[in-house]
């Protein structure tokens, strides 16, 4: 930036309006990068905070119907009937998974039973830990922005003071009438990325405390199913 | 993933245009300008600091000068240092003759009259007299030191008076300064007498101190300050209260010629009772060419009398402030008084 730049917004600077968009618009190439970006993070966020939010919301409503079906005393192969097609929920994939494996193992008329528990537990493992991932996908997301968004906005206000300060030097004027527009532009940069940090860092906590009950509700399931058909096995075998 | 992304960017845009709306414009900040009463500072008063420790805590009042001299202490062992704590008894104190002195000299605890003997002793062993100060003045040196010739005089300091006191005794062989003062005093410091009633002297292996014989103020605590500050000062409303003061009383005949380049400086010191003490001085004449420099001066002497002897002198020189009002040197130019 040279000289003849600074002088002139500097001179721009004491009639310029201080609206929000004025401030925006008035700031500089760099500033202007770093606000759009916290303000894309900040959509980012929200939309995988609304995301979450449903689905997490969802899986919970399917869940508990779904052990209320599994523990009211219809008969397992017929749940696994209508499920098999399309397991719409981590639980119903686990007893899927559980399922196919114990009816490979049937119909495909092995001869010892030995393993099969041993088959089945790794079996509902893989699932639960394959649901869990995906409870927790772009979850990072949301921590990155939340310990970043402050440093990033405190970047661009560093950034937008060291100008406003190169305008000063330029103008050789230091009325406070030159000197605020640039400072409080800067400081808005830090406001974005605290606005975008703020609700990533509460959500986040939200979200993995969430994903955990979830992965434990999960693991007893799984544990619970696979007791049952261990049993199954012994009677049979 | 698309419904959140949809709904995320769509309350963006609202929040964003709602803000853009909202706080469209600061609103400018309301000046108001209220008058406010103004007490102008002197440059010197906010350049000067107060005297004191840096680490001590703030003191409210000054150490206040110490205005009268009583008979000062006499200090009965001048090698020894000056503390300001109180006074510590060692049974050493007791003896204090040089090596070679008449046995009249050794005996009991009493300094004064030891001191006494002292100087008037005729035949001096060749390292002692004259050389340095006696470890005490004689009578007539200390009535001196008792009654400085000015009130001005904070300190005199004993060991001056002792200096000034000559006890001349005739004879002694002037051997004089090449000899170090230690000689004298240093053998007897070893000497302890045993006498049962000073059991907590002689416990205590202190080293003899004496006190300060005389103070050059009367406060003790040292107070906040800088360690190189000097004083502080009075402001300019009070100067121009305290020159508004005296040039009522200052009444100068019209007349003459060239009066403006006559300046009479005054100085005179208050009491903290804000009354003269002693009488006004001369301190310079400016412009004593002039005939009329005479009728300035004579005239402005009375004026600084005539405002000391009011009922209520100086009203607006406030007691807290007693040190830098106690010595005051006024000008008085017959164009405008000035302080």
């Amino acid at each position: 930036m040279n000289p003849a730049d600074v002088a002139q917004t500097a001179m721009a600077a004491p009639s310029a309006d201080l609206s929000l968009i004025g401030l925006f618009l008035q700031a500089h190439f760099i500033v202007k990068v770093v606000m759009a970006g916290l303000v894309l993070a900040s959509v980012w966020v929200w939309a995988i905070i609304i995301d979450k939010t449903i689905l997490f919301g969802r899986m919970k409503r399917q869940m508990d119907r779904f052990e209320q079906t599994f523990w009211s005393g219809q008969s397992l192969e017929e749940l696994y009937r209508s499920l098999s097609s399309r397991p719409n929920h981590a639980m119903a994939a686990i007893f899927v998974a559980a399922m196919r494996e114990w009816k490979r193992s049937y119909e495909g008329g092995a001869r010892s039973f030995a393993g099969l528990t041993q088959r089945l537990d790794k079996v509902m493992d893989v699932t639960v830990a394959r649901e869990v991932e995906r409870l927790e996908a772009r979850l990072l997301v949301l921590a990155t922005v939340g310990s970043a968004g402050p440093f990033i906005g405190l970047f661009g206000t560093v950034w937008g003071i060291m100008t406003s300060f190169q305008s000063i030097a330029a103008s050789k004027n230091t009325s406070l009438a030159v000197v605020a527009p640039g400072i409080a532009e800067a400081l808005f940069a830090t406001a974005i990325g605290l606005i975008a940090a703020i609700p990533a860092t509460i959500f986040y906590n939200k979200f993995v405390s969430q994903v955990n009950r979830l992965a434990l509700r999960l693991e007893g399931f799984a544990d619970e199913f696979s007791a049952i058909l261990s049993r199954q096995i012994d009677e049979r075998g | 993933m698309r419904a959140g992304l949809v709904s995320s960017a769509v309350l963006h845009i609202g929040i964003i245009g709602f803000m853009a709306i909202s706080f469209a414009s600061p609103n400018p900040y309301e000046i108001v300008q209220e008058s406010m009463p103004i007490d102008i500072v002197s440059d010197s008063e906010l350049s000067k600091m107060m005297s004191g420790k840096k680490d001590a805590p703030k003191a409210e009042a000054p150490k206040p000068v110490v205005e009268k001299i009583d008979k000062p202490k006499q200090a009965e062992n001048l090698d020894a240092k000056v503390s300001e704590k109180p006074e510590v008894k060692a049974a050493k104190e007791a003896a204090a003759p040089p090596p070679p002195p008449p046995p009249e000299a050794k005996p009991e605890p009493a300094p004064q009259q030891q001191a006494e003997a002292k100087p008037p002793e005729p035949k001096p062993a060749p390292p002692q007299p004259q050389a340095k100060p006696e470890p005490a003045p004689p009578k007539d040196a200390e009535s001196m030191a008792a009654k400085p010739p000015e009130p001005k005089k904070d300190e005199p300091k004993p060991a001056q008076a002792a200096q000034a006191a000559p006890p001349p005794p005739p004879a002694p062989p002037k051997k004089p300064k090449d000899i170090p003062p230690k000689v004298v005093q240093a053998p007897p410091k070893e000497q302890r007498d045993f006498n049962p009633n000073q059991i907590a002297a002689l416990l205590n292996k202190q080293d003899p101190r004496r006190q300060a014989a005389l103070g050059d103020t009367m406060n003790s605590m040292t107070s906040l300050g800088a360690t190189r500050g000097d004083a502080n000062s009075l402001s300019q409303t009070e100067i121009d209260a305290l020159r508004a003061y005296i040039r009522q009383f200052w009444s100068l005949p019209a007349g003459g010629v060239d009066v403006e380049r006559i300046t009479v400086s005054i100085r005179f010191i208050l009491g903290p009772d804000r009354r003269l003490q002693g009488v006004p001085q001369l301190v310079e004449v400016q412009g004593a060419g002039n005939p009329y420099a005479k009728v300035v001066q004579e005239t402005a002497m009375r004026a600084v009398n005539l405002a000391a002897h009011q009922d209520n002198p100086f009203p607006m020189l406030r007691p807290e402030k007693y040190d830098t009002w106690r010595d005051l040197t006024v000008d008085f130019n017959p164009s405008m008084l000035n302080y």
